[in-house]
């Protein structure tokens, strides 16, 4: 490690005592150095329990003990200069700093702009701390590359005062470092028209664009300091989409309607089941938009030069193009555009939290501060249509290559990486350890949100196209991936997702009657616990209490809804505008019925003498000071604690990688905290060049589309790596 | 789908099946265990794997009738089919050079200690086995046991067969007799806490095996959990072999309970409908 020996911060022996500040204060004397890809210890991020989380990782002398870290919560909040949260998505914290990092940038940048720009601030003044004080944290922060999809390097910073280094100073770096090539080495100033709305967001004040490998990078030169993002949207996508634009069909419709006649449209609203018929059923609640909605809806969208919404998509679905095949009334047509680049649209178009992604990027949320075109809506209309029309279209697969290629696990990620690879020539085979392919799909989110069988006529379709389903068997266990490579499986795909629950480790918690959401949400989706023609049983509590604040919990307390509870709770420890949950959901468990008790965290459960769970001890929580982010972080009230009557408990506060298979592969780069598989971002591959991983189990509890899209990141790589043997 | 190739009955009930699992019988060690749905709308069940054929690529397990699930198979036959049988589960067993070795198995539970006896044996062990039921007609695999045992002792509740007596009380004996340097015990929750209370007193290295209940085997749902070191584990995932003096078993035994009456239930409508 470097280490400039300029070191004049005095106390250098408690960085506590001399925390960083945003504006970069202690970097006078910093020089940042590459060190190379590691990564950071972290968790992950969300449903109710957050700032726990954050202790928990300074504390974590031991994995299992939250305990530990709740009473520490509040050492470490006070003495944190600054700790980012957001609603969504990835956060990583440091152990012995006060340092919170979050991972997925892009939904930072798209929730509070200017975290994201703050946190790599933060992880750069972070490493140069710890690179004088603790080389060895410092590796592991600079890891950090690895997790962050975006940020893979920090660039020798020369000169503070807003000079940067000279652009042949930049260019020799990066040259010798990534070995570019010179000749498309370019650098510009801010106004390089990159539409990677990363670089706008963050308003750098120069950017360099060079060619590595092959490949054109952007790295982005701070005043303070420089860091390269890899551009996981390829300019020329976005020239496509403008030269698209331009096509005269497009052109045609945008002139049929006055602009202004459609932002005085109306959002359309989705029809469904009446709340308090469908607490008595299980079928799905959103109804689908009509034909006529659908038309409607889609007039409402401007085409715009500039589509912002398509850059808050994680996998930049041509959103334009397809509402306007919309309004075409080309239904197949716009399925057909959006299945260029997802590969499950009837379920995204059902799962994704769009209010987070394309339609809080939308022209009227940004600039008109209207609600968003119901992009979500139209996706899920545009693919049902596909599925109903009977003409669904199975994609031409090229001529078999008899190379033989595994997925592990049958999720999303899989299930994409199967297609994708299945359409290159592949003979695919998916291995699932539970006796049903689908993942999550089908265990975890219910039929009354997702129907099953959407996902088995994409399950049938990856069928017809060759693809293999082989339920029962557990990579790791049944069947080693040595065996596999000696039946000769050439590569493979990991997405064994995050299936691990985790619990709070509060007194009482093993009392009958406490479930993981994975195992409430196992029993009635998986077993049909709720069908007495089903051997498998749950309980069905009158009063039913759920943990957290996320997907998994709404669905968990819908579900307690659907079997019956009289009252059906929700506890949370954060306020409202902090779940992660979807919007809709959050919505949907309002008009059913479903109370919040939000800022509110339960500390004990108290049982009868045959072990059920009766009461829960739960304890206020109040918003604390606004830290420097401008969020107020919980805290407990002490001596609020109440007692709530419940029968059923369920906690649902996070999930952690399913270790099976991690723990059966010898050599695989894993992140000996998060237990997440380490790769490239670039192509999706682990260490063992043969290995590629993706989903919830790179990403710890993450999305559908983000595991999507690492299914067919992955499958591109795979494809790669097999052409070049 | 996995085929019945053989049946046999040990008693009314106590029955045992080789079923065909290639995949399995190739990679299973003694300790591991089967999670199998008779059908389309079965529960899962956890059996352990007492024995396995990699060549004819068959598994054996033994199953005692005990609730709904448990009866249902009971009355398959040879020929018959499972509808999914997944494995090996949970983590084998720690064969090592102990000296003599104590291997108490109550009821079904001798089952899964066959093969957790025999590798003790070919690891060069003395090792006196303990087998104990109820009465006479309970007492299974005692011939197999023999097969790798230095002794055998039979208890029985009513005196039946063997000594009369719980299984502590012929720990006790053969404590008192020779020095025992490890001790396994299998069986119902009851015996191995009985078992772990016995082997403590003496200071005896004890393991278990925990029959806890699961859903999917594979570490995802938490149903197995159980405290163990004052720490939950999930048996299915961190065992399900623990050290018997740190398993919090009156947990356990709650545990256990937790689905009693939707059982009895069940149960009671399984055998008016027969
Ligand atoms: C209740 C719930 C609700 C959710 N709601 C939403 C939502 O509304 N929107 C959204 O975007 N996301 C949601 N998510 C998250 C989303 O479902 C996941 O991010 C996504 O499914 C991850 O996909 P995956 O392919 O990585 O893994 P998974 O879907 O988790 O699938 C992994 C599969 O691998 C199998 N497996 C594990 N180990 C092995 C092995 N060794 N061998 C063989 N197979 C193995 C598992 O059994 C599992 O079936 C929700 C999650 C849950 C639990
Ligand atoms: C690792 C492991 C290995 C086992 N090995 C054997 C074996 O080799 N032979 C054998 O006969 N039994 C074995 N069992 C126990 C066996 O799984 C249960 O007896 C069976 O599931 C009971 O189902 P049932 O429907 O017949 O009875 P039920 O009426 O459902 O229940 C009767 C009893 O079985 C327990 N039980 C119920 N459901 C489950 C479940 N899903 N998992 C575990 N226990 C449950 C209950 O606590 C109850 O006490 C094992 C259990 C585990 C966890
Ligand atoms: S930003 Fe909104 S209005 Fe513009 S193209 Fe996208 S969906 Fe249509
Ligand atoms: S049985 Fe589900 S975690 Fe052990």
């Amino acid at each position: 490690m470097h280490n400039n020996g300029s070191n004049n911060r005095g106390n250098s022996q408690n960085p506590e005592l001399e925390q960083p500040r945003i504006d970069g204060g202690l970097l006078d004397d910093a020089l940042l150095q590459i060190v190379g890809r590691v990564h950071l210890t972290g968790e992950d991020a969300g449903e109710g329990i957050f700032a726990e989380e954050i202790g928990d990782i300074r504390n974590r002398q031991d994995e299992n003990n939250l305990e530990l870290f709740a009473k520490s919560k509040r050492a470490w909040l006070e003495d944190a200069d600054k700790y980012l949260e957001g609603l969504y998505g990835k956060y990583f914290a440091h152990g012995s700093e006060s340092y919170v990092y979050r991972k997925n940038i892009e939904t930072v940048v798209k929730t509070r702009s200017f975290i994201g720009y703050d946190t790599i601030r933060q992880a750069l003044i972070s490493i140069k701390i710890h690179n004088d004080l603790f080389p060895e944290t410092a590796l592991k922060i600079i890891a950090f590359g690895r997790s962050f999809d975006e940020f893979t390097a920090v660039l020798e910073q020369k000169n503070i005062d807003g000079n940067f280094a000279a652009k042949e100073e930049i260019e020799a770096f990066v040259k010798e470092k990534f070995k570019a090539e010179k000749d498309e080495t370019v650098i510009g100033d801010n106004s390089y028209k990159t539409d990677k709305y990363l670089l706008q967001d963050l308003k750098p004040k120069n950017v360099l664009v060079t060619k590595i490998n092959g490949k054109k990078e952007f790295f982005v030169i701070d005043g303070d300091f420089y860091f390269n993002f890899n551009n996981k949207q390829s300019e020329k996508k976005m020239t496509d989409y403008k030269a698209e634009r331009a096509e005269a069909w497009r052109e045609e419709l945008r002139k049929s309607i006055p602009a202004k006649d459609r932002t005085n449209l109306e959002r359309v609203e989705m029809p469904m089941q009446d709340a308090v018929e469908r607490r008595s059923n299980n079928l799905e609640v959103n109804l689908g938009l009509t034909e006529e909605m659908a038309v409607k809806e889609s007039h409402r969208c401007l085409d715009c030069a500039n589509p912002t919404c398509v850059t808050g998509c994680p996998v930049n679905v041509n959103i334009p193009k397809f509402i306007k095949k919309i309004e075409a009334k080309d239904f197949l047509g716009a399925a057909a555009v959006i299945k260029e680049t997802s590969t499950l649209p009837a379920v995204c178009g059902r799962v994704c939290p769009q209010e987070k992604q394309c339609e809080s990027k939308c022209f009227y949320t940004q600039k008109l501060k209207k609600p968003a075109v119901a992009i979500g809506y139209l996706e899920r209309f545009a693919a049902d249509y596909e599925r109903e029309s009977g003409k669904m279209s199975i994609p031409e697969c090229e001529k078999p290559n008899g190379i033989k290629v595994a997925a592990i696990g049958s999720g999303p990620a899989s299930l994409a990486w199967a297609a994708d690879m299945a359409r290159k020539g592949y003979d695919v085979t998916v291995f699932e350890a539970l006796h049903e392919i689908g993942g999550v799909l089908k265990y975890g989110i219910p039929e009354f949100r997702l129907p099953k069988k959407i996902v088995d006529v994409e399950i049938e379709n990856l069928a017809k196209m060759g693809v293999k389903f082989l339920t029962n068997t557990i990579i790791g266990r049944t069947i080693t991936l040595e065996t596999l490579r000696e039946r000769g499986f050439k590569a493979f795909f990991i997405a064994a997702g995050a299936g691990l629950p985790r619990f709070m480790n509060i007194p009482g918690e093993n009392a009958n009657g406490i479930f993981s959401s994975n195992e409430y949400l196992t029993r009635v989706n998986l077993m049909h616990a709720a069908d007495p023609e089903y051997d498998t049983p749950v309980i069905k509590g009158k009063n039913v209490m759920v943990v957290g604040g996320g997907n998994t919990a709404m669905d968990s307390v819908r579900t307690a809804k659907r079997l019956g509870a009289e009252r059906a709770m929700i506890v949370y420890r954060r306020s409202e505008d902090e779940m992660p949950a979807r919007l809709e959901e959050v919505h949907h468990a309002k008009e059913e019925g479903v109370e919040f008790l939000t800022l509110n965290n339960p500390v004990e459960y108290l049982a009868n003498d045959k072990g059920q769970v009766q009461q829960a001890k739960i304890q206020k929580m109040e918003l604390g000071e606004p830290d420097a982010s401008g969020r107020r972080s919980p805290i407990p009230v002490e001596g609020s604690e109440y007692l709530v009557d419940t029968d059923v408990v369920v906690v649902a506060v996070g999930v952690s990688p399913n270790p099976i298979i991690t723990s059966a592969i010898e050599g695989l780069d894993v992140d000996p905290k998060r237990r997440t598989i380490i790769v490239n971002p670039e192509n999706n591959q682990s260490n063992i060049s043969d290995i590629f991983a993706g989903g919830d189990i790179v990403r710890g509890g993450a999305t559908v589309i983000l595991a999507m899209g690492d299914g067919r990141k992955a499958a591109q790589g795979a494809d790669e790596y097999l052409k070049s043997l | 789908m996995n085929k019945i190739v053989k049946k046999r009955f040990f008693s009314e009930n106590v029955v045992q099946f080789v079923v065909e699992a290639p995949e399995i019988a190739r990679t299973r060690k003694a300790g591991n265990f089967v999670i199998i749905r008779l059908d389309e709308k079965g529960e899962r069940v956890p059996l352990t794997i007492s024995e396995a054929d990699i060549e004819k690529g068959t598994i054996t397990i033994v199953v005692q009738r005990i609730g709904v699930s448990t009866y249902k198979l009971a009355a398959l036959n040879e020929g018959d089919y499972i509808h999914d049988v997944v494995g090996p589960l949970g983590h084998p067993t720690h064969i090592f050079k102990a000296g003599t070795v104590l291997a108490c198995g109550g009821g079904v539970g001798v089952a899964p200690l066959l093969p957790i006896v025999q590798a003790f044996k070919e690891a060069g062990n003395r090792v006196v086995s303990i087998l104990a039921a109820r009465n006479k007609d309970l007492i299974i695999l005692e011939d197999e046991i023999r097969k790798y045992s230095d002794e055998v002792i039979i208890m029985t509740d009513d005196g039946s067969y063997g000594k009369k007596g719980v299984v502590t009380v012929g720990m006790e004996d053969v404590i008192a007799r020779e020095k025992v340097d490890f001790c396994v015990a299998i069986g119902p929750a009851i015996m191995m806490k009985f078992c772990s209370l016995t082997t403590q007193k003496h200071e005896i290295p004890t393991v278990v095996s925990l029959n806890t209940i699961m859903v999917d085997g594979t570490g995802m749902c938490g149903a197995c959990r159980v405290k163990v070191d004052g720490k939950t584990r999930f048996v299915c995932v961190d065992g399900p072999e623990f050290d018997a003096h740190k398993v919090d078993f009156n947990e356990m035994l709650m545990r256990m309970g937790a689905y009693k009456e939707q059982e009895k239930e069940a149960f009671e409508a399984y055998k008016n409908a027969q």
